[in-house]
């Protein structure tokens, strides 16, 4: 009886991992999906990719600083609209939040558009929570 | 602690990853491909595909620079040495010949005296840094003032040779050599540095050595010899030719053919001298005094130049006209020429070892008889009929007779022209029949041979006068 108890066990604990191997891997698959959609989204705002690493900025505290302005854009669903609508960042608006010059916000245009499509769009859940910019303490 | 990052995209070239620190770096494709939203560590060097680029292009950039810098040190060079290097030579001869090697501002770079005259007319310092014209006309009004150009026919050429050494392009214009008042034939060859090599391998001038090459190509042999010590005008003149017909000037100077200037005067008396230490005295002094009035020769000249084929030289009839052309019709002569001019050659060489050698040609009544019969070591040899002719030519054209040629000097020459040792043969039968009359005949013993033989014949008289006491004492005494 033990034995056949165990081995119950046993079978439960296999289907437990196998279950959370298949949502692991329906969970990169589904991140998968959403990175596909993402870099076609980012084409719709003429932004590839590949580009992106020129546009990063270089000092430590300008991305830190860029991130925050990316997260908080969330917070403004009116801004939200007007970047999906026109494609551009509402720059005078975000000037009021952000703290910071029209010519930094348009000098990293694309960066800050590929941080706030990540933050703000409800498609890329699985890519918000996989992201980390821990090294920057965000 | 390593750094991860989530890859965003995978391409063909690079796996483009979001990193921790919220950067987007393009990285190179590692061993084991990573999926789509992996999260991979990312080295802290930060091997991305840009600073790949970066050094690549800085590596290369860094060749490339050198090798353009490189190229444009060679240019400079060049640039700097483009108007120092010469390239061209030109070789001007008129009897003072000089090399000029000109440099690409058309100066003079060195200039070259070829021979003493050229010491003497002037020197090498006066020449150098002048504008190549200036230094032409330069040489040329002192070599007038000299008396090396003149109006006589060895003193009116100027020759020119020009070796472009293919660095830069210079066109010699001759025209600009000479101003207004100034009559001298020019005459400009083209040469090539081979031909530099080949003139100074056989101690000749540039423009000497041309003038040999173009007589070959004629089908003339001049006498190295004779080029090598004298002007070319007068080594032509000497060899029988007249210059301006040579370098197809003749139609521009007709009116020295139909009437007879000092030149043509000249090129008679060359010739004569020629003749007259050739034949034998008595026709010598003959010929000497039977020089006739100059309208008389020129009268001649145009009688001949009408019966004679009409591609022949000027020199040549100016020859013909002469009371006693016998050894001047010898030299240079093309075969039509000997035919109608010789009217017999008969050269009959004995060597040692009961060999012999004849020629004999006879040109009776334009039924031309030719025979050659060789006896020598190498076996024997008969030629008849055209074969004969040509051989025969062949011998007479080499045989080159020239003024101070004397018997023994034209033994020698018969001698070379035969491929004979000097002492191989014994004695030497002579006779040259002209269709004017004028014979040539002589014979001849080899000194060498003599000088030899002599002591043995006189120790085997001695014997034979001890023989012959030795009997008659016998004879006695019995």
């Amino acid at each position: 009886m033990l034995d056949n108890n165990d081995e119950v066990e046993l079978t439960a604990g296999e289907i437990a991992s196998s279950l959370e191997i298949y949502a692991q891997q329906e969970s990169a698959a589904a991140l998968a999906q959403e990175l596909t959609l993402y870099d076609e989204r980012l084409r719709e705002y003429g932004i590839r990719l590949e580009e992106l690493e020129e546009c990063s900025p270089s000092h430590r505290d300008a991305r830190k600083q860029l991130i925050q302005i990316a997260k908080r854009f969330c917070d403004y669903p009116e801004m939200k609209l007007y970047l999906e609508r026109t494609k551009q960042l509402p720059l005078k608006e975000m000037m009021q939040y952000a703290g910071v010059s029209k010519k930094t916000l348009e000098r990293n245009r694309k960066y800050l558009i590929a941080l706030i499509l990540i933050f703000s769009c409800d498609e890329f859940v699985h890519i918000r929570n996989t992201v980390s910019f821990s090294e920057i303490g965000e | 602690m390593m750094m991860h990052g989530i890859v965003m995209k995978i391409t063909e070239q690079c796996i483009i990853v979001l990193c921790e620190d919220g950067k987007f770096r393009n990285l190179p494709h590692p061993p084991v491909m990573p999926k789509l939203g992996d999260t991979i560590p990312v080295p802290d060097a930060e091997i991305t595909i840009k600073r790949r680029r970066w050094r690549r292009l800085q590596k290369y950039g860094g060749l490339a620079a050198a090798l353009l810098l490189l190229c444009g040190i060679t240019a400079l060079f060049k640039l700097i040495e483009i108007p120092a290097q010469p390239v061209a030579l030109v070789a001007i001869d008129i009897n003072p010949g000089f090399e000029l090697f000109v440099d690409g501002k058309g100066k003079i770079k060195k200039a070259v005296p070829v021979n003493d005259d050229a010491n003497w007319i002037i020197s090498e310092q006066q020449l150098i840094g002048k504008e190549f014209y200036a230094a032409v006309r330069l040489i040329i009004n002192k070599a007038e003032e000299q008396g090396y150009l003149g109006t006589q026919a060895d003193k009116r050429w100027i020759w020119v040779s020009v070796v472009d050494f293919g660095q830069s392009s210079f066109d010699v214009d001759v025209n600009k050599f000479i101003s207004g008042n100034q009559n001298y034939e020019i005459e400009r060859f083209d040469a090539n540095e081979q031909q530099m090599e080949q003139a100074k391998k056989a101690g000749l001038t540039l423009n000497k050595y041309m003038v040999y090459e173009r007589a070959k190509q004629k089908g003339i042999e001049l006498d190295v010899e004779e080029l090598r010590s004298h002007s070319i005008a007068s080594s032509l003149i000497r060899a029988g030719i007249n210059p301006e017909q040579f370098f197809g000037k003749s139609s521009e100077k007709s009116s020295h053919e139909a009437k007879p200037s000092d030149d043509t005067q000249n090129v008679v008396q060359s010739v004569q001298t020629d003749t007259a230490s050739v034949l034998p005295k008595r026709q010598s002094n003959e010929q000497i005094g039977a020089k006739k009035p100059v309208a008389e020769q020129s009268e001649k000249k145009q009688r001949v130049t009408k019966d004679s084929n009409e591609n022949h030289s000027a020199t040549e009839h100016v020859v013909k006209a002469q009371p006693k052309p016998a050894v001047q019709e010898m030299e240079n002569p093309p075969p039509e020429q000997e035919k109608a001019g010789i009217r017999k050659f008969e050269l009959s060489v004995t060597l040692d070892q009961e060999q012999e050698v004849k020629l004999v040609y006879k040109n009776k009544k334009d039924q031309i008889e030719a025979k050659v019969e060789k006896e020598t070591a190498q076996g024997k040899e008969r030629l008849q009929g055209e074969q004969a002719v040509q051989y025969i030519n062949g011998v007479i054209r080499k045989l080159r007779l020239t003024e101070k040629m004397d018997k023994l000097a034209l033994a020698e020459r018969i001698s070379s022209v035969l491929n004979f040792r000097k002492d191989q043969w014994k004695e030497m039968e002579v006779e040259i029949e002209l269709s004017n009359g004028e014979t040539l005949e002589f014979e001849l013993k080899n000194s060498i041979r003599d000088e030899e033989e002599t002591p043995h014949e006189e120790e085997w008289e001695e014997e034979e006068r001890k023989k012959e006491k030795e009997s008659s004492e016998k004879d006695d005494d019995e």
